[in-house]
């Protein structure tokens, strides 16, 4: 334990070291290089508390208050900057030297410093002193900084995409931790990647952004540190805080840039709020966090803590490394741009970026060797970029070497995490580093005595490398039984063109017909070959299967859809002033793409009207006997070749007797009509029928559900509502497995075959003579079981000569669309089928009747009949 | 019309058919001979089944299944109001990339991939009132026979076999 206590001493010494020679180089109008030396600041501060080094950790952490507030423009004067900077560096040099047992000593020795530190900072954040002297010199510098930038934009652009995505992950997480699956993991997670935010929106200048992810972290710290706070409150806070970034997010995106409007100020009142008064009290003027320059309030994290760590860690390194692949592999294909182009500066940037995201990432998962490694290649590169360099063949070639290097290293982690120690090998980037650092320097008169300072530096990092890269694999052994029965996955993932994807699967469906058309062929079946049959049964089975891999390319999990619901529940239900306990089942239910895009907007008019109208206020509750809390679940699952999304609340039901009578008042059903439940609760569905008393700004209009039943009728999909007055109701959407393939029923007329939607279909009859009515000689209508409904004459429609003209030689489908019924006439029924929906193109986007065609089992195209529109057409044809 | 002006037209004209060298797809219809621009055509196939589609224009035959890509037809002799002639083996399908669309058209037979150069064009001569002749690029005469170079975009184009 002495001995790991040692290296990991060297771990914070070598960076104080590196900080201490940044410092000396230190441009203060150069923001770029002070925002890296506060995350230096803040990274060591870390590492020194994760080994008790409480002396080295505050200091650290006042010292990255410094820079930040120096980037915040809080702070004017550099000289002063400079002075405490370099006190403090020279502090933390004496401080580390020290045995961590007699650090509490030092601590206490530097507390004058320390108190140096913060009355400076102190003294300087007045308000009135920043915002009175808005025309200092520093002002102006953080625009230029913006601007000055050539690669700004591409790192905004980068941001702004991914950020959403990021923002969107985090939520779910969040709420989990309000309903109490407190996961140390999860809780990680989220502070990590506020830190990530606030850093990146930080460099770019987005001061609102970082300061409420900021202000977000702090909260989140101290969540982690399990200091007591509030959940609902911080999860408000933090929720709060979401939308606030989402919005200026938005606002990026839209072009304009102008965020002067939003008010991050409620925010971030209310994220102080959340946040436990000891840690916020001695700062909150300047809404920034002060816990961490508050040793007392430090907590060593746990084992445990560690442990679920480490295995967070295991899965983000798996991610790295085959996010490193595919930068690895642009690095490659730059160098060799630049090895014919060494002037390029675009290329330069072109490979600039992997390496800096590598490091990047790198950096955030403490894989020490590669950060370094990338981190002296791109300032290789940088002064490479900035002319200050030529770029060389022999720098070419070190760069490859160098990649080489990073390639093993890659390859080392990943082998070490996947549990095969034995091809996982030391890697030693120090003569690399060397080399780049030599090569890096060669034509540039700096001076020696640095040069080899360097060099040294490199050569410890390179150590506390090994180290870091060990440490984590001892974490990871810690758990090694799981680590070993589980090793991680790595499954790489590629983006790829839809319009590829559709190819692929129209080949395959070709392929299928093919494969049947030989199997069926005659000259094989007569054959009596049993080899033939053999392999042509083997064709068949290859077959299957590669349409079935095609197939499943498009589906993902339905879980991003369902988790935007758990956020909308809570929300609907703190306005409403309900208590609801929302759960998910079967959220890995895969689905076409496209079906777990659209199917969001109905769920979220279902899930709030189970939230708004469902479920009733808590007093409401107890006094019908039921728990205060209700409850709204939200399950998918596949059923007979559909997905069935599910919808259930335990709430009062659906008001039978209302809803009769709004009808009967809206004119929609006659008084003493008997309808069946099915008929009575589908009138809900109608356009504008509420039976809301009052329309709330959540619902009560009489829009939404109309909205659902027409999404989903576009999804060719079926709602169900079943229902129990006191009890609660259950929605059921069925749905498609994909938008592209339906069940339909094969039918001819007139020599041809078409397909009519099983999902229209009611029934199919041959009507008996006297069942055949005309209506003015014009008009035809068929008695089906008591009920006359009109008939349309399939064939003239689609312009065919049918069979017989007669309905009762022929045979009669009886059809529904949008509540209205009617009956075709065709010639024959040949079978139900699954079929593949292909549009007919642009020219015949007019068909009336027609909604696509499908390639039939002999290789033919079918037309798929379009009731909806049939029926119109008829309609205006008869007007 | 002034001769200036004439001239400048000849002028443009000469230029314009210029423009139209290159190599062409010749084919049948009812003994006349046809040409299309190469680059437009994707495949030439065989006659294959074709799924009738209700409510288009006459010259549209209907549907084909072109390696699981649902594709329309058309028939060029109805296009070009000539008398329809049942298929045979010789009938085919040309394939055309019709403005990013793929489309068929059936002709009676297709003949072989020429070379056209400039000087063998000549412009579409005025058939007065008699006959639309928007579709038509220009003549090729080569050697003694007349092939007419056929601006394929617009007889295929959508607005012409919208419904």
């Amino acid at each position: 334990m002495a001995g790991l206590m040692g290296e990991s001493n060297l771990t914070v010494s070598q960076r104080i070291k590196n900080i201490s020679k940044e410092c000396t180089k230190l441009n203060w109008s150069d923001l770029q290089s002070v925002a890296r030396l506060q995350t230096q600041f803040d990274e060591t501060g870390g590492l020194a508390k994760s080994e008790g080094r409480e002396g080295v950790y505050s200091i650290c952490a006042s010292l990255a208050k410094v820079m930040e507030k120096f980037i915040f423009d809080e702070i004017k004067d550099e000289s002063e900057a400079t002075e405490v900077l370099k006190s403090g560096v020279k502090t933390l040099k004496n401080v580390i030297k020290q045995k961590p047992e007699e650090e509490s000593v030092q601590v206490e020795a530097i507390s004058g410093l320390m108190d140096n530190i913060l009355h400076l900072a102190g003294e300087i954040v007045e308000p009135e002193g920043f915002e009175l002297s808005l025309d200092g010199g520093q002002e102006a510098a953080a625009p230029e900084f913006i601007l000055g930038l050539e690669d700004m934009e591409d790192i905004l652009t980068d941001f702004l995409e991914a950020t959403p995505g990021t923002i969107d992950e985090l939520e779910p997480m969040i709420l989990s931790y309000e309903s109490g699956d407190c996961d140390p993991e999860q809780i990680n997670g989220v502070f990590r990647t506020f830190h990530t935010l606030k850093s990146e929106s930080g460099l770019l200048g987005i001061t609102k952004f970082s300061e409420v992810c900021h202000a977000a972290e702090t909260l989140m710290e101290c969540v982690r540190d399990g200091t007591r706070v509030s959940p609902r409150e911080t999860v408000d806070a933090l929720l709060a805080s979401l939308d606030i970034l989402k919005e200026i997010i938005r606002r990026y995106n839209s072009g304009d840039r102008k965020i002067d409007d939003v008010d991050v100020s409620i925010v971030l009142k209310k994220i102080l709020a959340a946040t436990p008064s000891d840690v916020s009290a001695t700062d909150t003027k300047s809404k920034k966090k002060t816990a961490e320059v508050q040793p007392e309030s430090v907590e060593e994290p746990g084992s445990d803590l560690e442990k679920e760590d480490a295995e967070a860690e295991t899965s983000l390194i798996a991610d790295f490394i085959a996010e490193a692949g595919e930068h690895i592999e642009a690095i490659e294909e730059g160098l060799l741009l630049l090895e014919a182009n060494p002037t390029d500066r675009e290329i330069i940037n072109e490979v600039f970026r992997p390496f800096h995201t590598i490091k990047g990432v790198a950096g955030f998962l403490n894989l020490r060797s590669i950060g370094t490694l990338t981190h002296e290649l791109e300032t290789l590169l940088d002064r490479g970029r900035k002319g200050e360099l030529v770029i060389t063949a022999q720098i070419v070639d070190l760069l490859f070497d160098a990649l080489d290097v990073l390639k093993s290293l890659v390859s080392s982690i990943s082998a070490k995490i996947q549990g095969k120690d034995d091809e996982a090998h030391e890697v030693d980037i120090v003569p690399q580093l060397k080399k780049i650092r030599a090569l890096g320097s060669s034509n540039d008169d700096g001076d020696r005595s640095e040069l080899e300072e360097e060099v040294e530096a490199a050569e410890a990092a390179a150590e506390m490398a090994t180290t870091r890269l060990d440490n984590v694999v001892e974490a990871e052994s810690r758990s090694q039984t799981k680590v070993r029965t589980t090793a991680v996955d790595i499954s790489s993932s590629i983006k790829v063109d839809m319009l590829k994807l559709d190819n692929l699967m129209d080949m395959v469906g070709e392929l299928v017909i093919a494969q049947s058309q030989l199997s069926q062929d005659s000259t094989i079946v007569s054959s009596g070959s049993d080899r033939l049959q053999k392999n042509v049964s083997q064709l068949e089975k290859i077959t299957r299967d590669v349409q079935e891999v095609v197939m499943s390319t498009r589906m993902i999990p339905v879980k991003g859809t369902f988790q935007k619901m758990a956020r909308l529940v809570r929300d609907v239900a703190k306005k409403a002033g309900k208590q609801v306990d929302f759960s998910m089942h079967g959220e890995d239910t895969e689905m076409d793409k496209n079906v777990t895009e659209l199917i969001a907007d109905p769920l979220i008019h279902m899930i709030r009207n189970a939230v708004d109208h469902g479920i009733e206020p808590p007093d409401e509750r107890v006094k019908a006997g039921k728990d205060p809390h209700g409850s709204v679940s939200l399950s998918a699952f596949h059923k007979g070749g559909n997905v069935v999304v599910q919808i259930i609340d335990d709430g009062k039901g659906l008001n039978k007797k209302k809803i009769l009578e709004k009808a009967i008042q809206q004119g929609i059903v006659k008084e003493g009509e008997n309808l069946s439940e099915q008929e009575l609760n589908g009138l809900i569905f109608r356009p504008g029928f509420s039976t809301a008393d009052k329309v709330t700004d959540v619902s009560g209009r009489g829009v939404g559900m109309d909205v659902v039943r027409k999404n989903i009728e576009n999804l060719r999909g079926k709602v169900e509502i079943t229902s129990e007055e006191g009890k609660g109701s259950v929605f059921t959407i069925s749905l498609p497995l994909t938008l592209a393939i339906i069940d339909g029923m094969v039918i001819t007329v007139g020599g041809q075959r078409y397909i009519i939607p099983m999902l229209s279909i009611l029934e199919s009859l041959r009507p008996l003579k006297e069942e055949c009515k005309t209506v003015i000689q014009q008009g035809e209508m068929i008695e089906v079981r008591g009920e006359l409904l009109p008939l349309i004459r399939l064939y003239e429609v689609l312009e065919v000569t049918p069979e017989s003209m007669e309905p009762w030689e022929s045979m009669v489908v009886v059809v529904e669309n949008e509540g209205s019924r009617c009956c075709l006439l065709i010639d024959d029924l040949l079978g139900q089928q699954q079929i593949v929906i292909k549009s007919l193109g642009e020219s015949f986007t007019d068909v009336r009747g027609i909604s696509g065609g499908t390639i039939l089992g002999d290789g033919r195209v079918g037309l798929i009949i379009d009731i909806g529109g049939i029926m119109k057409y008829m309609q205006m044809r008869s007007k | 019309m002034s001769e200036t002006n004439q001239a400048a037209q000849l002028n443009e004209e000469i230029s314009a058919m210029n423009d139209l060298a290159g190599k062409y797809l010749t084919f049948v219809l009812d003994q006349e001979e046809y040409g299309i621009e190469i680059l437009k055509v994707r495949e030439i196939i065989g006659m294959i089944e074709v799924t009738p589609v209700p409510q288009v224009p006459h010259c549209i035959k209907g549907v084909i299944n072109l390696r699981g890509k649902v594709i329309p037809v058309a028939d060029l002799r109805l296009k070009f109001g000539m008398e329809e002639k049942g298929y045979d083996e010789e009938t085919c399908i040309i394939v055309l990339d019709v403005a990013g669309t793929l489309m068929g058209a059936i002709v009676d037979t297709v003949s072989e991939v020429l070379d056209v150069v400039g000087e063998q064009i000549e412009p579409t001569p005025d058939f007065g009132s008699r006959l639309d002749t928007e579709y038509i690029l220009g003549m090729g005469k080569i050697g003694d026979k007349v092939k007419i170079l056929l601006d394929i975009d617009k007889v295929l184009s959508t607005d012409e076999i919208h419904v």
